[in-house]
């Protein structure tokens, strides 16, 4: 299990951020390569905010969750 | 339901049946739990069958369902078998009283979350046009309800014995 390191406000951001992301690139509102772009790159946030749980903050000893 | 508006502190009410069998399975773990919180935690058990104005008056819609009350007061609510880990968990943080730590198990602000993500990506695959975006939005469906799921309940007490619910003596 893994430690959750965003808060509730951090998750709905990244999910809502994610699937915006996912929409304009597989959706076709972007084309070329930013549209290819934002196809994968839109699971990241996506999972991270589902998960709650951000690899980059582990990396830095950073949280939005409060103690 | 007079009781329990009445009871100070920390209740528990499990609704159960005679013939479910989660129930059954769940009954030695759940005897234990409930011995070990004897004096803190006290366990009330409804039975479905006997009591179904209660069950309906506490707006239980599947069983085994757990409900934690404090000073009459529903704060939580679980339905579906339980491991001895996850019971001892949940008597655990009944018996804390009034604190900022969430409940064990997964919110229902998480849930929604999940599930809200699941038909989201589940519309882009039809308006996209991407079937294999379906596989996802299920992944992350069942991500929702994993904990309710009892077909995982049961692949998950295979892999963990330890969480398996100890001996009791003869």
């Amino acid at each position: 299990m893994v430690k959750v390191n965003e808060a509730g406000w951090d998750r709905i951001a990244r999910v809502v951020l994610g699937i915006v992301m996912l929409v304009l690139g597989w959706g076709g509102f972007v084309g070329g390569w930013l549209g290819v772009v934002l196809q994968w790159l839109g699971f990241v946030p996506l999972i991270t905010g589902l998960v709650g749980w951000c690899p980059l903050y582990s990396l830095f000893r950073f949280q939005t969750k409060s103690a | 339901m007079a009781r329990l508006a009445a009871q100070p502190g920390p209740v528990i009410v499990e609704v159960w049946a005679p013939w479910c069998g989660p129930c059954r399975a769940m009954a030695p773990a759940l005897e234990k739990v409930a011995g070990e919180f004897e004096g803190r935690v006290p366990l009330w058990r409804i039975n479905a069958d006997e009591d179904a104005a209660s069950v309906q008056a506490l707006r239980v819609m599947g069983i085994p369902t757990m409900i934690v009350y404090r000073d009459g007061v529903e704060v939580n609510r679980r339905s579906g078998q339980a491991s001895y880990a996850e019971l001892t968990a949940l008597f655990a943080w009944a018996s804390a009283g009034e604190s900022s730590t969430p409940p064990p198990g997964m919110s229902g602000q998480v849930r929604m979350l999940r599930l809200g993500s699941a038909l989201a990506v589940l519309l882009l695959a039809i308006a996209a046009s991407q079937p294999w975006l379906i596989l996802v939005a299920a992944i992350i469906f069942f991500s929702a309800v994993h904990d309710r799921c009892p077909l995982w309940q049961a692949v998950q007490r295979m892999w963990r014995p330890a969480a398996k619910t100890p001996a009791t003596s003869a």
